[in-house]
């Protein structure tokens, strides 16, 4: 019988497989969080200093925090599509039809399908700042990359339940482009990447309040701010990720069944 | 069939696709401006506060004027890689209508997403600012200014689609470009507030002039060279750019009758 594991270790071996004739890409990953602070701090620098920025945000290295905000935006980002687009991609090629007859169910297939990517990504572009961690703060610099990491790993937990949800609708969609598209940097604009909370409309406030990012982003604050941050702060977001883990993975176990059974019924493609 | 009869044909088809395509068109809106938006509330915390209002009305009306530009010129130019592989243009030219005139209505779903886009983008900045960013100082000069921006966008994206349907238009350098202008092609910031070196770049691109007319009419702002030479340049550029898609679509109908379009049917 097929297990979930027999799935993950499938998509592990053709993420793998994909990378390695990737390089490019490995490559554009490692560039990539340094060319999203550099247009910030660019297009900032237009209008003002990143001292106001320091001071607005509360933040005592504004560099570090920003490669930390982009690196969580980024592997959000990439966790969200790793699901979704698994969904579109094989509707587009015609293969979902066959994955839904398969006999793994479709939440073990979605979830374990988009966790070697999960997984890989956030790893390759933490790794991608640590040589400007070590500069900008030294060992202390270093360490608090291994605990941005450990947030953004723990954050992926709710965020693959969120994408399944967002899979399983796009599965009733029946549009020729990926509207995933608009969710992932919708996500991150009511998630406070690179500003607060409070600068938003209240409705987008409240919507980025039940969404996982938003905790991670509140944790990697933290240790941006401080050396060795309050506990009690730090666990804050820990719990609120923790509750959200369940209640979105509870949600999309129970919606996908009803997606699949729909879709079963109406077709596909 | 009248030229009438054959237009309104066109529109049709434009508005039908539009609402087959409703929730791709929202998709597009957003996408691109939700991600600008990310960037730009980040680039709005540099701001010193005294003169956070002014910025945010600036950057406000930045982003409608890129939104226009970069929807309508991405709208016409981009989508003839669609148009030529299903095969339409050929489909047009035996029903002997131009396959221009039908690219030439396509700002109605350009300038449809920036709408939507802009009405997003002012819901989330609004707040930001202390003054109402959506008023205009001189709505004459305001409306002059969008309008500058819509026929040169609308001629370049013609520009752009003609020569595509012969050498193809790599879209990954529009892209590029497309995002470039946002902030050398003066359109984020006032161009007597870019550095030297960006201000030199912004002098050549042809957006610049109607965005500054943009930022007279909207905010009052006072524009780098008198509003007069600002009218005259605006529409200078503006009859250049028009005639040359006029000649270059001559062109390309001309080649395309005599020896057939680069790409032939579904690809």
């Amino acid at each position: 019988m097929t297990s979930w594991i027999d799935v993950f270790r499938a998509q592990l071996f053709a993420s793998v497989c994909w990378y390695r004739n990737n390089k490019w890409m490995i490559f554009s990953s490692f560039v990539w969080p340094y060319l999203m602070v550099g247009f910030l701090v660019g297009l900032g620098s237009l209008s003002g200093s990143i001292e106001n920025y320091a001071e607005r945000i509360g933040v005592s290295n504004p560099l570090f925090f920003l490669l930390s905000s982009t690196v969580i935006a980024m592997s959000s980002l990439l966790i969200v599509f790793s699901v979704t687009r698994f969904a579109l991609e094989n509707r587009w090629l015609g293969t979902l039809p066959y994955i839904l007859l398969s006999p793994v169910r479709t939440t073990v297939i979605f979830i374990a399908s988009g966790l070697p990517d999960a997984i890989i990504t956030p790893t390759i572009t933490v790794a991608s700042i640590v040589p400007a961690a070590l500069y900008l703060e030294g060992l202390a610099g270093g360490l608090k990359i291994l605990a941005v990491l450990a947030i953004v790993l723990f954050g992926m937990m709710p965020l693959v339940g969120f994408s399944v949800l967002v899979g399983s609708a796009l599965l009733f969609l029946r549009e020729e482009s990926n509207i995933a598209d608009v969710i992932a940097p919708l996500v991150l604009l009511v998630s406070g990447i690179y500003y607060p909370l409070e600068i938003l409309p209240e409705v987008l406030q409240l919507v980025g309040l039940a969404l996982p990012t938003t905790y991670v982003v509140e944790a990697a604050k933290l240790i941006s701010a401080y050396l060795t941050p309050e506990t009690r702060l730090l666990l804050t977001p820990v719990y609120v990720l923790t509750a959200l883990t369940f209640g979105y993975n509870l949600i999309a176990s129970l919606v996908i069944d009803k997606a699949e059974r729909a879709v079963k019924r109406k077709g596909v493609l | 069939m009248s030229f009438y009869r054959r237009l309104k044909a066109i529109l049709w088809l434009h508005l039908l696709r539009l609402w087959r395509y409703r929730v791709s068109l929202l998709n597009s809106a957003l996408s691109t401006t939700l991600w600008i938006l990310l960037f730009l509330l980040g680039a709005l915390m540099f701001t010193p506060s005294h003169t956070m209002a002014e910025t945010v009305s600036v950057a406000f009306w930045g982003i409608v004027m890129w939104n226009i530009i970069s929807n309508v010129v991405n709208l016409i130019s981009g989508w003839t890689r669609f148009y030529l592989s299903q095969g339409f243009v050929e489909e047009h030219m035996l029903a002997d209508t131009s396959p221009f005139l039908v690219l030439l209505c396509r700002p109605i779903t350009g300038l449809s997403m920036s709408l939507l886009a802009v009405a997003f983008t002012y819901f989330i900045i609004e707040a930001l600012s202390t003054i109402p960013i959506a008023v205009a100082v001189e709505p004459t000069v305001l409306t002059l200014g969008i309008l500058f921006l819509i026929a040169m966008s609308t001629s370049i994206g013609l520009i752009l689609a003609a020569l595509s349907f012969r050498i193809g238009v790599p879209g990954m350098f529009v892209e590029i470009l497309n995002f470039t202008l946002l902030i050398v092609g003066g359109l984020t910031a006032p161009i007597a507030n870019l550095p030297d070196y960006l201000r030199a770049i912004a002098v050549f691109i042809p957006f610049s002039y109607p965005a500054e007319l943009i930022r007279l009419g909207a905010t009052g702002l006072k524009p780098w060279l008198p509003l007069d030479v600002l009218i005259s340049i605006s529409t200078a550029l503006c009859l250049a750019v028009s005639l040359l898609a006029f000649i270059v679509i001559a062109w390309m109908e001309d080649h395309v009758r005599k020896h057939g379009l680069r790409a032939i049917g579904r690809m």
